[in-house]
């Protein structure tokens, strides 16, 4: 016979076992021993806090026959129920049986009378699950019972329920365990199966629980299991495929002093040591909150040993706040994306590099292009986008400007629309593709254009007649003969690059700030 | 007391030391647990484990598993009586016990659902005695595939199933199912085996080339499953390579170019793959820029590589990689496919 699992052999049998819901079990008791024992109950709260087995321990209460302590454990009632041969104590698992059906057949049999005990109990668990007519079908029943019965309904989710069902029982809500009441249990339970556990290995099974009894002990089960004679925080790591504490640590200071190859390497070794790559997520997620915490001044909230206590205070010193808390976003964002990415590692890689590429920027906020400041456009420059597409307003279609001293950029510059107009004459494709281009320079009678996107140079130079349209409407504006060229605009092949950047980038895209100029180029 | 950890190598199971040596510790010791849960990446190995679990816990000799038993070669080609293998029913089939459907296409895209009615099925199962074995096993594959009412249902039958019953699920990841079905099971969550492992095991157990098996390895992204796989079926490989110089070209092409070809990738039904397969290129070019060559994935593109790590700068590769995985999850958030590839098509670095 194999041994049962150790959440059922350690199935608290008194109330006083029961452990961290000490405003639901004196309630209880109280109203035992006042006789006062209401006709239906409500328990709800997360998995693994202790209502089934609150339940089952109430319905030996109500029907021990001892003039003690209830439940006594010795009577013959408390001994049938905790042998699990109990006619009256009927537990019904609501999930599977969530029919109308099932509750017209248990109402039929609420009004026999129990064969043994003084109250038929009926513990319906996993109550949240009932169909809506299963729960209306009910209602009767549970406000008027037969004077012999008690309801106990059970349920991790109370939401479910409908009101007119919760109006007619009474409520109990457990709640999750803290910590030290996880670790006490568990010691408690390792004493008594003679186990060898390191006090860190247990911290770190509670841990994991996040609250749940039953959680903390199947774990405890597992490592029984598969045990040596001594349990040791390296079996539970292996096991739950947790990063040791020391690499999170490390992976956190490369990311203060922002050296990506080094953190990558890191998380890479983690996994290939055997750390879940969702597990470590959590774990640095975790870390970064404890840093915070720190910085915040509230470490009471932290249960950690003086010397993890005084390591990660040391390194709080490295961040900023905002930085951790941008961290603990990306490090959160990934452990989302961790889910559905066929690359074990990459949504950490990802939050990693982010993490150090924005503290880059936002350490130097002042030496970076401050884009989002919308400066004005020097009155000469026309904007780099052609933003006001009707030059026609200003001047007649056709303007020559008779003018004999020397031709300058900025001259052209300021009859940019005008040529624009005198080209559209001729062909309007290469009108539309100098609208994003500019005079650049003006040597003797060569003008250069620069273009600002290469797949408009490119459009350019496949139109046969290109250079000789823009000479023809050049000789016509300024009565003289120019030659032309075309290239690539540098100053806006520099504005792109700047826009790369992610903060300007982010300025671009979300406050739709325009780039205008580079001081700092 | 035989020590279990010698005779690991006949579980026939690649990789998951740990999980092995674990569970062969307490089949050793009698320890074993009502109901498993193994979770993991799809294709790591999951059901392997289970099966192996199973032959284990069914076979007759003193070294368990034998591998040469009845009972396990009745497991190994799923014939035993007392060991059923059941996953959901695809959507829109109604569950029958008596003709239950095929198992699952290994593209794996199908989607399935497992409902209340099977549960049920298999609850009666369960309440019945082992045939010939020394346990009823039940192993439910893809329980993420389970509705809600279903799990539920499944919610008493896990906390206490009956003494001779043990009960295996897979799922893979373990936040797609109720946390009280979590909590009533242990859990082994599986890893991705290390890429060496995984190189080796292709070699020599499936008799693939060194250097094939060293690509294989590393696109795997540790599941070994998916490994062997590919290393059978060249389509997988093919089309991955057709999505990578797809990527190639449009980093060469203009913004005119590219919204023809965002046009044409919209029409695909691949696209979401051909994005992962992106990412993961791009997070090769990450690596190269850093320094770092010893991960990369895509190694048998490593010139090609080396020639983008070279030519962009870390913001145009950082920002790339963003960009491609916004588009991936905005196609799964069900927005206009055509519309979110145009998108990545200009945020894609260019020439320009």
């Amino acid at each position: 016979m194999p041994a049962q699992a150790l959440y059922l052999k350690y199935r608290p049998r008194t109330f006083a076992e029961v452990e961290g819901q000490e405003h639901i079990t004196t309630t209880l008791k109280n109203a035992l021993a006042l006789n006062r024992i209401a006709h239906a109950y409500l328990f709800t709260g997360p998995r693994g806090t202790g209502k089934t087995t609150s339940a089952r321990l109430l319905a030996k209460a109500v029907n021990c026959l001892s003039d003690g302590d209830k439940p006594c454990n010795t009577c013959a009632i408390c001994v049938a129920i905790n042998e699990d041969r109990m006619l009256d104590l009927i537990e019904i698992d609501a999930a599977s049986n969530t029919s109308v059906e099932n509750i017209r057949d248990l109402r039929d049999k609420v009004d026999f009378r129990p064969g043994q005990a003084r109250y038929k109990v009926y513990v319906i668990d996993e109550v949240h699950m009932l169909s809506n007519s299963a729960f209306n079908a009910l209602l009767k029943t549970l406000e008027e019972p037969p004077p012999h019965v008690i309801f106990i309904l059970a349920t991790t989710d109370p939401q479910k329920i409908p009101a007119t069902v919760i109006s007619r029982v009474q409520r109990f809500d457990f709640r999750r365990l803290t910590l030290p009441e996880i670790i006490a249990r568990l010691t408690e339970i390792a004493q008594k199966e003679n186990l060898r556990i390191e006090p860190a290995a247990i911290e770190l099974i509670a841990r994991q629980a996040t609250g749940a009894m039953r959680d903390a002990i199947s774990l405890l089960d597992q490592l029984t299991a598969y045990g040596s004679d001594q349990i040791t925080l390296a079996q539970v790591e292996g096991l739950l495929g947790a990063a040791s504490q020391r690499i999170v640590g490390e992976i956190v200071a490369q990311l203060a002093e922002k050296n990506v190859a080094r953190g990558l390497a890191l998380i890479a070794s983690a996994v290939d040591a055997g750390a879940d790559p969702r597990q470590l997520g959590r774990e640095i997620v975790e870390y970064l909150r404890g840093l915070l915490l720190i910085k915040m001044g509230g470490e009471a909230a932290l249960t950690l040993t003086a010397e993890s206590l005084a390591e990660m205070t040391e390194r709080t010193g490295q961040f900023a706040a905002e930085q951790i808390l941008r961290a603990i976003r990306l490090f959160n964002q990934a452990g989302f994306e961790l889910r559905a990415s066929a690359h074990p590692t990459l949504p950490l890689e990802i939050a990693f590099v982010e993490a150090t590429l924005e503290d880059r920027v936002a350490v130097a906020p002042a030496s970076a292009p401050s884009a989002p400041a919308r400066t004005a456009p020097p009155a000469s420059r026309p904007p780099l986008r052609a933003e006001n597409p009707a030059p026609q307003i200003e001047s007649a279609p056709t303007v020559t400007i008779a003018m004999d001293d020397a031709l300058t950029v900025e001259l052209l510059q300021t009859h940019w629309n005008d040529l624009l107009t005198e080209i559209g004459k001729y062909n309007k494709i290469i009108k539309a593709l100098l609208k994003d281009a500019e005079p650049i320079a003006v040597d003797g009678d060569l003008i250069t254009f620069g273009f600002y996107y290469q797949h408009h140079a490119e459009r350019f130079e496949k139109q046969a007649d290109g250079k000789q349209t823009i000479e023809k409407a050049l000789n016509k504006m300024y009565k003289r003969k120019l030659r032309v060229k075309c290239v690539l605009s540098p100053k806006k092949a520099r504005l792109n690059a700047v826009a790369e950047d992610p903060l300007i980038r982010n300025a671009v895209s979300q406050w739709g700030a325009q780039i205008t100029e580079i001081h700092h180029p | 007391m035989t020590n279990p950890a010698e005779n690991l190598s006949s579980w026939n199971v690649i990789g998951h030391t740990w999980a092995v040596r674990a569970l062969a510790q307490s089949i050793a010791t009698d320890h074993i647990a009502h109901a498993y849960l193994f979770t993991g990446a799809h294709a790591i190995g999951k059901t392997t484990l289970a099966r192996a679990l199973a032959k284990a816990l069914q076979c007759a000799n003193e070294a368990r598993p034998c591998g040469a038993c009845p009972a396990c070669i009745k497991i190994a080609r799923d014939r035993h009586p007392d060991v059923q293998i059941s996953e959901g029913v695809p959507v829109g089939w109604k569950f029958d016990e008596k003709s239950p459907p095929p198992p699952p296409r290994a593209n794996d895209v199908e989607r399935r659902i497992l409902k209340i009615d099977q549960i049920r099925a298999i609850q009666h199962t369960v309440s019945r005695a082992p045939f010939e074995g020394r346990w009823k096993i039940m192993i439910l594959r893809r329980f993420e595939e389970a509705n809600e009412e279903a799990q539920n249902a499944f919610l008493k039958t896990l906390e206490e199933p009956p003494s001779h019953t043990r009960i295996i699920l897979t799922v893979r990841d373990p936040n797609l199912i109720l946390p009280t079905i979590a909590s009533r099971c242990q859990v082994l969550p599986l890893r991705p085996l290390a890429h060496a492992e995984i190189e080796n095991a292709l070699v020599e157990k499936w008799n693939v080339a060194r250097e094939h098996a060293r690509l294989l390895a590393r696109l795997s992204g540790g599941r070994l499953g998916w490994a062997v796989r590919a290393s059978a079926d060249n389509a997988l490989l093919d089309t991955r390579r057709a999505h990578l110089d797809e990527l190639d070209e449009i980093l060469r092409e203009h913004r005119a170019e590219r919204f023809t070809r965002a046009d044409k990738l919209a029409k695909r039904d691949d696209i979401l793959q051909t994005l992962d397969q992106w990412q993961g290129w791009w997070r090769d070019v990450l690596l190269m820029q850093s320094g770092d060559d010893s991960r990369v994935v895509n190694v048998d593109r490593d010139q090609t590589l080396r020639e983008h790590a070279s030519r962009f700068s870390f913001n145009q590769i950082e920002g790339a990689l963003t960009a491609v995985r916004a588009s991936a999850r905005q196609l799964n958030q069900n927005v206009n496919t055509r519309l979110a590839l145009e998108v990545l098509m200009l945020n894609l670095p260019g020439n320009w």
